[in-house]
């Protein structure tokens, strides 16, 4: 007898939707197809994806604390595990694009570490807030989609923007995923929803604890913006600008 | 109103420069909000926030555009120029 996984369960559908999205730093990226020179050419997004190399490689800063948080939920475990692996998928896949195209500065562990230790303790949120983290982390990771997709639209040479289409559909899995989760808390407790509101409210990056700032690729992206503001209204059933204006 | 496009422009400058500026940074009616970094684009949602409570109506989404938002000066000739505002003659908004 076979046992196919429950699609009932979330976890088993966002397993499943990540092995349809699954792609290998190894086997899927052309390495020996790049052209470095064209890459060369736009030094300014080489910087910009060196920034988003580190913001990716804080992931066991941050995701580890979210693992924590959500220890007693199955389902967010196995997501954020999910997340976890394809932030280091991304991490390694950037940094090997730069060192092949031969970018400097070149990202040292030292640069990862000490981006490690700059955030680890003050980003701005209760140690504790998992709601609150679950939130900053869905909008980041909505955010980082578009940032790739961005840049990748901008990207000189083909394989540069291979590798960042791919990586902007993970990271819209990973929003996406992290809002089921939200919403399945709200489906227990909607007294939640004002937390989630507020965090939203407050949004600031998570790579901005690692980084400062974190790297834009297109200003004021209106997309990305409304689609930012949309995806809050849909799981709290509250326009975020009305949400604004009562803090005003 | 347009008596009322100068005072939008006051209040907003008010609170743009009590909130959002950073420190030691005085925005005026021309400064460009986003275009230099001076303002998270992300924080356009309080821009529209704070005008939406200003004018009394909803902002469309097709409306929400980084050069609709680029200044002080330009969100008042785009909102406030035809609208009943919500403004008050003196002290914070309605």
């Amino acid at each position: 007898m076979i046992c196919a996984p429950r699609q009932d369960r979330l976890y088993a559908r966002h397993a499943a939707a990540a092995e349809l999205g699954a792609w290998s730093v190894e086997r899927d990226i052309r390495w020996d197809a790049i052209d470095r020179r064209r890459a060369l050419s736009r030094p300014d997004l080489l910087a910009r994806l060196r920034d988003a190399a580190i913001v990716e490689s804080y992931h066991p800063v941050n995701i580890a604390r979210l693992l924590r948080l959500a220890c007693d939920d199955v389902d967010a475990g196995a997501l954020l595990s999910l997340e976890l692996y394809d932030g280091f998928k991304h991490f390694h896949g950037l940094r090997t694009y730069l060192e092949a195209v031969g970018h400097e500065p070149a990202i040292t562990d030292a640069d990862i570490l000490a981006a490690r230790r700059g955030g680890a303790d003050d980003d701005g949120l209760a140690e504790g807030d998992l709601i609150a983290r679950l939130v900053v982390f869905m909008l980041s990771e909505h955010l980082a989609s578009y940032f790739f997709r961005r840049l990748g639209e901008q990207a000189p040479e083909p394989i540069m923007a291979e590798l960042l289409s791919l990586i902007a559909a993970d990271e819209a899995r990973h929003a996406q995923a992290t809002s089921d989760l939200l919403a399945k808390r709200i489906g227990m407790d909607s007294s939640i929803v004002p937390t989630i509101l507020d965090a939203a409210a407050r949004f600031r990056h998570f790579g901005e604890a690692a980084l400062g700032s974190v790297p834009i690729a297109l200003p004021g992206d209106p997309i990305a913006i409304r689609s930012f503001a949309a995806r809050i209204e849909h799981l709290c059933g509250v326009r975020l600008v009305d949400h604004l204006k009562a803090s005003l | 109103m347009t008596d009322s496009r100068p005072r939008f422009v006051e209040l907003m400058l008010d609170w743009l420069n009590g909130k959002l500026a950073p420190p030691g940074v005085r925005i005026e009616a021309d400064t460009p909000l986003f275009r230099t970094g001076l303002i998270d684009s992300i924080r356009i949602l309080e821009l529209i926030a704070w005008t939406e409570r200003a004018t009394g109506r909803l902002i469309a989404e097709r409306e929400i555009q980084m050069d609709n938002f680029r200044t002080v000066a330009r969100i008042a000739d785009v909102f406030a120029g035809s609208a009943d505002l919500g403004v008050p003659q003196s002290g914070g908004l309605t």
